[in-house]
């Protein structure tokens, strides 16, 4: 072997030694981390659930109660999550993760609270991409927008009021923003149409 | 080179954003608020200590024909570590910054500091240029953050609770109610404030 090869040799497995040493690192840092980062995540979610319904009234693991479904009031193009809330067994309302495409721009994404009786225990949109200081005024950290909806139902309005203010209803839109508040309601009424439509089978 | 003009270097005349332009994607993207800037600056000062440091006490090891893969691979594992850290223990503020805590990767001034000093420079020197490239990275982000959060939201440190506990507002303070100018807080506004910053500097150094 002349000198040349043993050179390109010795530079191999010194890359290799390279790799191996960062990768080992990398996976123990991520091993020690795993269980920290899942516990983190599922937080994470149940903080963001129990924004949109009161933590006092459910004592059921709801994460591990969900069912997938697919349905165009909800989510038109992917299965829509729906978590089942119980108290000791008993129903006492759902949380759908929905989903509109009427927005201004792209998808935003909600959770919805409804109680048993089908009035909104509260709305939130978990990720939109709306114009920042116009649309996004329907992040509940930038308005109190969003928690108009807390307790209204089909029955306390009716489809007609379910509409922004422009169009006849009683939700605001915003100043320079109609599409992204009128894109929420009509989602948030059509997940209501859906839950009165498909009550007695979701339990 | 001499220890003092090594900090006034990285922290003025040779700053890695203003002057060698570098790593500007991270600086355009994030800089919308002074929340994400300092964290992100926190976390590129992070990387490139422990690059710079690794490099440097590896110097004499490394083969100068291969030693750009190995800087590469040094730096993509601390970042990568740097990431599963934050992700397990500050987890709201990685959901905020997202994607550009692995992008700090593609920061050309980490990269550059290990090419054009910590593989030529001792372990102390290159702690010293770690440390003054990074902060003078992060106060530029900070700068650019600060302005155009005022500008474009009106408000100032807002969400610092996700980096400092919930002793601090998450609404931070109210600097221009209501008159808030649009543009600053939009992709536009990062170029025109960084810019901006880019003239004032070249406004006071006395070589041009």
């Amino acid at each position: 072997m002349n000198k040349n090869n043993k050179q390109i040799i010795n530079a191999g497995l010194m890359l290799a030694l390279f790799a191996m040493v960062g990768t080992s690192v990398v996976t123990i840092t991520n091993k020690l981390s795993k269980d920290k980062i899942i516990q983190n995540e599922k937080n994470a979610r149940l903080a963001k659930l129990y924004q949109v319904f009161d933590k006092n009234t459910v004592n059921n693991n709801f994460l591990n109660d969900a069912i997938d479904l697919k349905n165009d009031l909800l989510d038109s193009k992917k299965p829509a999550q729906i978590y089942r809330l119980r108290y000791n067994d008993i129903p006492v309302g759902v949380i759908v993760e929905s989903a509109t495409y009427k927005g201004y721009s792209g998808k935003i994404s909600l959770i919805i609270g409804i109680r048993f009786d089908g009035s909104i225990s509260g709305v939130r949109v978990v990720r939109h991409q709306e114009t920042p200081g116009l649309g996004d005024k329907i992040d509940a950290r930038k308005s109190d927008w969003i928690k108009k909806f807390n307790n209204k139902s089909l029955k306390t309005n009716n489809t007609k009021q379910w509409q922004v203010q422009k169009d006849g209803g009683i939700f605001t839109q915003f100043s320079g923003a109609t599409i992204t508040p009128r894109a929420i309601v009509k989602a948030v009424k059509n997940s209501l149409i859906f839950y009165e439509q498909n009550k007695l089978t979701l339990y | 080179m001499n220890n003092k003009t090594i900090v006034l270097n990285g922290l003025w005349h040779n700053n890695g954003a203003l002057v060698q332009l570098l790593g500007l994607c991270p600086l355009l993207a994030v800089s919308s608020t002074f929340t994400n800037s300092l964290a992100l600056g926190i976390a590129t000062i992070v990387t490139i200590l422990s690059s710079n440091i690794l490099i440097s006490s590896l110097r004499h090891y490394i083969k100068p024909e291969i030693r750009i893969p190995i800087f590469i691979l040094i730096i993509a594992c601390t970042v990568t570590t740097v990431e599963i850290l934050m992700h397990s223990l500050f987890f709201e503020l990685y959901l905020l910054l997202g994607i550009f805590v692995p992008l700090i990767v593609t920061n050309c001034v980490i990269i550059g500091r290990a090419e054009s000093f910590a593989s030529k420079n001792g372990l102390f020197k290159s702690i010293l240029d770690a440390l003054a490239i990074g902060i003078g990275f992060m106060l530029i982000l900070v700068l650019l953050g600060s302005i155009r959060e005022i500008i474009g939201s009106g408000t100032l440190f807002a969400q610092l609770d996700l980096l400092f506990g919930n002793s601090f507002s998450s609404t931070g303070l109210q600097i221009m109610p209501d008159k808030t100018f649009l543009l600053a807080i939009l992709p536009p506004g990062a170029f025109f404030g960084l810019a901006f910053i880019v003239f004032l500097k070249n406004l006071t150094s006395n070589e041009n």
